[in-house]
């Protein structure tokens, strides 16, 4: 109850606040983006070691794609990449089905500018011309003329005709993946997405195509209901829990593409971007040197165990739920965590558990195993973790706390 | 006050009628829409029934083993006698002879009555073997007859003979066992409800897929769901028909105004066919 | 109750009839319980309108708030559930609570009987349970925002809503099942008044288009309102028991829901538009002093929609998972609604033309409407068009074309109606000039808050954001200040509206000269409408009325004989 009512006064106060205040900083318990916790050798899957801000809540480190950061907010999360080289109504189009898309698009937009412009004007026209005028008498006789009724029924159901065709045939292109493609099998979680390769690479977040071969993905949801959005490629599809669904594109057009979640699926369902990028194959293979492996740098070099784990606190989004500086969140504060190390905690079932190595180790296995008292079972499962990749986040939540 | 009762020497007619004959059409075309509603609020329901059924008809034919198809075979057949004593009263009504409608009246609200205890016996035996909706539903070895798991099998085997009745093997002792019931995890602690009461192990027969196990839940979510919606609305005919019972009891119904009689005895109708379709389609399945 | 000498219409005397009493169904009997325990229509549809009014107010409230959120990228005031519990509460609290019951209730309930010279609806009884019933439902909703609040969407989609959501979504549900059942009884309510209680030579064709829009919405009531109920009860069931319908968890499917949530859903936009369309159609006539072009097409069109609403649910769904043989079949079927909207719309202009055309401020909300509707029933082209509704499904687009058709056409339509019988339930006139500029403003700004969603959603901007990318800015800053401009329209209406009951020049029977059964009474009704049913006459013929200085409005016309056949 309290919390709503709190809410609400917040909002009543702050609503006064100046509305052109274009903030970077959000309340603490909202933590979009990976506060970095250490000033040297920072590094992020995006590269090149700009300094980290030190203060918690803060900006993240600049992303380093080939984008000037400052044209991306940096309160924003990093997986969300600019757009640029649309038209007035639509983004980019970057195949062919999508030209096809917007044909009809931009035709049922020609039906409306001038069905919306024919009845304008004609309202206009009569409420001028028929005004209220004394001695002026509504013509009673008028209350049917065949002629013009079926010449006003029939030209809508031509035209509708025409526009049901042509979208029901674009439609069976975008959902009719040529052979031979690239599949990329897509899980969908709260709040996040994870892209695994055919021959198992998984990388969160983001993913990185070759030009040429088209790409289909194969996705499934671990939770609750999201949706695949695409709109550089006019493709959408949801994602649900308890089957395999499909879209397709070609990769053609070179670019980096914004991905969206366009099904609501909760608390972060705005901070469900990820990256799509289109690379010629040299280039690809670099991008492949760089993130089919977390665990190296952008050098390529192997990252030490406490900064692979820091790596990894945001590489999996650990960040959106769990936070390191003792803010309440969708799940436990890190902090707390490594206070607590070595005394029992609370579970929701009202039993207890040592905080420990394994702990940690089967809260990322099996999360909904032991939830903690006071939270939901809303973590999602991340049972592909191997075991370095555990030993190293346990070792940066551990060391949280001797700083 | 603006509680009209209109045309004097006809205290029932409301007063924006023009005679009781407008007011009684009006009447049976209300309630006819609102049937037609009713029958829509189950449809849902049997749509439910009907997509799950389609795609799992094993697990269906399995569950409905769980239901004593006496007990449905009498509800059907009590509820069908009040459907006539219904008519009857409204042809009572009709003809004036107010002392057979009080009958009849009361005879209905009997038979109502006696279904909710018919159902109170079945749902209280389904609880007893565990057979509870969604997050609860948790069998023992006695929900499903000719199904028992193999240690109640082995125990009824050795100590009782000829235990025809599915309530038989309930007096059995059969040793309280273990956490989890079969197939199901589940966050209420149903865990405990099987060997709480001491009424059997959790159900656990291998003979049965484990596919069909672990769906049988949504057969009981169905079946809880319609027949209970099914006795609510049972419930409120109990209501209606006292109502009327006490309005007959005072006289107020007569050949010229039996409205209430008819469109109740209707609504009435209504809940019969209803159970006339749950009945074969959760009972005798085969 | 004191027998009033009750007014002869002027049909059968041609005398002038009484125009205004000030003894009337208002303050024939006093205090609360002659108000709580009412059987009259009037007084019932004085109570909705009052409910209805502060339903809008929270959900309006809500949607400004999460608007200021949105005015620049980043959070200011809110954290994301906070956003996620406005944007739920806006759409729940507006749809249940406010547009479907809205017009049906608040001026059905008011005109519907008077329409037919009638004495009241068919089951007052009923009536006021309905009323009750929508009490009963606001009550659950007050409930769900003190104990948790909402933020599933107004759309419950499972499994989230089933299965992870943390806030009073069984409250909430069971808000909307109780108000279901208002809506079924007063959609039984009219089905049986408008087939019974037709005064003498009021023949199927000679019912006012109004009644014909009011009888399509209460088909659908009657028809499409018992499966939400069903679902939202198994959604209750779900939560509560976890029986596994819905949540593939527990062997449910997730889709089956949204199948069984857009087959009343749909429906229900109908519930919504077609009232609005009924009135739509009164106000042309009436300010064009001429008979509606098409009467007949009008009427069966309504009908028509009605019907056909049952069939198209899929084409929310197009990107659900759903085969796309479903989906041909809903696109196509969606299609044939279309043309009969649109035939609408073209039979309004031809009334104009020729008509003797006056902007009073109900022709104003009417005129609007045209403009609203007729954008927002064309960018339904783009969504049910199976191909571009999959890159526009769940953006702003969709956001836009329902709040043009949603706001632009059912509460500019239900702005327009409340002003056109004003006079007639409140026994008062509104300052004109002040309530025109009132509805030019809420015009202009709802234009501004809602056009420039149709551009950020084509370009790809997803609905149900909290937060969003600094290429949307512009946008959502001007949707921002349009909302504030159409809160402004309708503080200013609302403040017209309750200044005319201290202020405003006594109404007479008819002001507007409206050639329906209601204008022949009084201003404000006697408590029994009329002692008789007038015989009905054609709803439209403009030429029985004419104006007169005297009482400042419109008389029937002595030995009054049409001239036309229509």
């Amino acid at each position: 109850m309290t919390a709503m009512l709190t809410n609400l006064f917040q909002v009543a106060v702050l609503a006064l606040a100046p509305l052109g205040a274009a903030s970077g900083s959000a309340s603490p318990s909202f933590a979009a983006e990976a506060p970095t916790i250490q000033e040297a050798g920072a590094t992020t899957e995006q590269g090149a070691g700009a300094s980290a801000p030190t203060e918690a809540a803060a900006t993240p480190a600049p992303m380093d794609d080939g984008l000037d950061p400052n044209r991306v907010a940096p309160h924003l999360p990093e997986f969300a990449v600019e757009v640029s080289d649309g038209t007035f109504w639509l983004p980019v189009a970057a195949s062919e089905t999508a030209k096809d898309v917007d044909a009809t698009f931009h035709f049922i937009m020609w039906i409306n500018y001038v069905f919306t412009a024919l009845i304008l004007v004609l309202l206009v026209i009569f409420v001028v011309k028929y005004r209220r005028r004394p001695g002026v008498v509504a013509d009673q006789s008028i209350t049917h003329n065949t002629p013009i009724e079926i010449i006003w029924s029939v030209l809508p159901t031509i035209l509708v005709a025409v526009i049901f065709w042509q979208g029901y045939v674009t439609f069976l292109d975008l959902r009719t993946a040529p052979k031979g493609t690239l599949d990329i099998r897509v899980s969908a979680y709260t709040w996040g997405w994870n892209f695994t390769y055919p021959d198992g690479t998984m990388v969160p977040q983001k993913l990185a195509v070759p030009q040429g071969r088209p790409v289909r993905f194969l996705m499934s949801s671990q939770d609750t209901l999201h949706s695949m959005h695409l709109p550089a490629f006019r493709q959408k599809q949801d994602v649900l829990p308890d089957r395999v669904t499909m879209v397709w594109f070609p990769t053609d057009r070179a670019g980096t593409y914004r991905i969206y979640c366009s099904e609501y699926c909760g608390k972060d369902h705005s901070n469900m971007y990820a990256k799509l990028e289109i690379l010629p194959q040299a280039e690809f293979d670099v991008w492949w040197g760089i993130n089919s492996n977390p665990r190296n740098d952008e050098n390529g070099q192997p990252l030490p165990d406490l900064a692979y784990g820091e790596k990894l606190y945001k590489y999996f989004a650990c960040h959106s739920c769990h936070t390191i500086d003792g803010a309440k969140n969708t799940g436990p504060s890190f902090q707390l965590t490594a206070k607590d190390w070595g005394a029992e905690r609370a579970l929701a079932d009202g039993s207890t558990t040592l905080i420990d190595e394994d702990y940690i180790r089967r809260s990322i296995l099996n999360p909904q195993s032991q939830i903690v008292k006071d939270y939901g079972p809303q973590m999602p499962v991340f049972n592909y973790l191997d075991a370095e990749q555990i030993h190293s986040l346990t070792l940066f939540i551990k060391q949280i706390a001797q700083n | 006050m603006s509680n009209d009762h209109g045309h004097g020497d006809k205290p029932f007619l409301a007063h924006h009628f023009e005679d009781e004959d407008h007011q009684f059409d009006s009447g049976k075309l209300g309630i006819w829409v609102f049937l037609v509603t009713e029958i829509l609020f189950f449809s849902g329901l049997f749509c439910a029934y009907a997509i799950y059924r389609s795609m799992h008809p094993e697990v269906f034919v399995f569950a409905s083993t769980a239901l004593d198809t006496k007990w449905g075979a009498i509800n059907t057949c009590v509820l069908l006698f009040s459907s006539l004593t219904a008519a009857w009263a409204v042809r009572n009504a009709q003809l004036g002879q107010n002392k057979r409608l009080i009958m009849n009246l009361a005879l209905t609200i009997l038979c109502a009555f006696g279904f909710m205890g018919i159902k109170y016996i079945e749902y209280k035996h389904k609880f007893h073997v565990g057979l509870k909706p969604g997050t609860y539903y948790a069998p023992t070895d006695e929900a499903y007859p000719g199904h028992a798991g193999l240690k109640a099998q082995t125990v009824a085997f050795v100590a009782e003979e000829g235990q025809g009745q599915e309530h038989g093997a309930g007096e059995v002792q059969v040793p309280a066992a273990a956490e989890h019931p079969a197939g199901e995890v589940t966050q209420h602690g149903a865990e405990g409800e099987a060997h709480a009461k001491g009424h059997g192990a959790p159900w656990n027969d291998p003979t049965v897929p484990v596919e069909v196990r672990e769906r049988l839940k949504i057969f009981f979510g169905i079946y809880f769901c319609m027949t209970g919606l099914h006795g609510i609305h049972v419930l409120l005919g109990i209501v209606v028909f006292g109502w009327l019972l006490t309005r007959a009891i005072r006289g107020h119904f007569t050949p010229s105004y039996y409205g209430p009689v008819d469109f109740s005895a209707l609504y009435w109708h209504i809940v019969d066919l209803i159970w006339i379709y749950l009945f074969p389609l959760l009972y005798l399945i085969h | 109750m004191a027998k009033i000498d009750l007014p002869i219409t002027g049909r059968e005397t041609g005398r002038v009839p009484v125009q205004h009493l000030d003894t009337n169904y208002l303050n024939v009997t006093k205090g609360a319980l002659s108000w709580l325990l009412t059987l009259d229509h009037k007084r019932i549809g004085v109570m909705y309108l009052i409910g209805i009014t502060s339903a809008f107010a929270i959900g309006g409230l809500a949607a400004l708030l999460f608007r200021l959120e949105l005015f620049n990228p980043g959070m200011q005031f809110m954290t994301h559930e906070t956003y996620n519990q406005f944007f739920s509460i806006h759409g729940a609290v507006m749809v249940f609570l406010f547009i479907i019951p809205g017009i049906p209730a608040a001026l059905g309930n008011m005109v519907l009987p008077l329409m037919l010279g009638a004495k009241d609806v068919a089951f007052p009884r009923l009536n006021l349970g309905s009323f009750y019933l929508w009490l009963g439902g606001a009550f659950f909703f007050l409930w769900t925002l003190i104990d948790g609040g909402l933020d599933t969407g107004w759309t419950f989609y499972t499994p989230y809503s089933s299965s992870v959501s943390s806030t009073a979504v069984i409250q909430a549900t069971a808000g909307a099942f109780v108000l279901g059942f208002s809506s079924i009884f007063t959609g039984l309510n009219f089905i049986v008044t408008i087939h019974k209680m037709r005064p003498p030579g009021m023949t199927w064709h000679k019912l006012p288009l109004f009644l014909w829009g009011m009888y399509a919405t209460a088909v659908i009531q009657v028809l499409a309102t018992p499966v939400l109920g069903i679902t939202l009860l198994m959604l209750i069931m779900e939560r509560a028991l976890g029986i596994g319908i819905f949540d593939p968890k527990n062997g449910g499917d997730p889709v089956m829901f949204q199948h069984f949530f857009w087959f009343y859903s749909h429906p229900a936009v109908y519930i919504m538009i077609l009232p609005a369309m009924a009135i739509v159609s009164e106000l042309i006539a009436t300010f064009s002093r001429k008979h509606i072009f098409g009467y007949k097409m009008i009427a069966y069109s309504s009908v028509s929609i009605a019907l056909l609403s049952f069939l198209v649910w899929g084409h929310h769904m197009f990107v659900s998972g759903q085969s796309a043989l479903a989906g041909v079949i809903f696109s196509a079927i969606t299609f044939t609604i279309a043309i009969p909207s649109a035939i609408k719309v073209f039979n309004w202009l031809a009334t104009l033309y020729k008509g003797s055309v006056s902007l009073e401020t109900p022709m104003l909300y009417a005129l609007e409407f045209i403009w609203l509707f007729t954008i927002g029933g064309l960018t339904g082209l783009f969504l049910s068009v199976m191909s571009t509704d999959v890159f526009l499904h769940d953006t702003y687009f969709i956001v836009a074309h329902f709040h043009y058709v949603m706001v632009g056409g059912t509460l500019f339509a239900f702005l327009g109606g409340l002003h056109y019988w004003w006079p007639k339930m409140m026994g008062r006139m509104y300052d004109e000039k002040f309530s025109q500029a009132a509805s030019i403003i809420a015009f202009l700004g709802f234009n501004l808050a809602f056009f420039p969603q149709f551009i950020m959603g084509s370009q790809g901007m997803p609905r149900r954001y909290a937060d969003y990318k600094p290429d949307f800015t512009l946008y959502h800053q001007l949707s921002t200040i349009g909302t504030l401009v159409l809160g402004i329209g309708i503080l200013m209406i609302v403040y017209a509206l309750l200044k005319s009951l201290r202020d405003g020049r006594k109404a007479p029977a008819n002001p507007w000269g409206g050639a329906t059964m209601e204008w022949d009474c009084p201003s404000p009704p006697p408590h029994f409408n009329f002692e008789h049913p007038p015989h009905a006459s054609d709803p439209y013929d403009m030429e029985r009325v004419k104006w007169d200085d005297e009482v400042q409005g419109w008389v029937p016309v002595p030995g009054y004989q049409s001239r036309i056949q229509h």
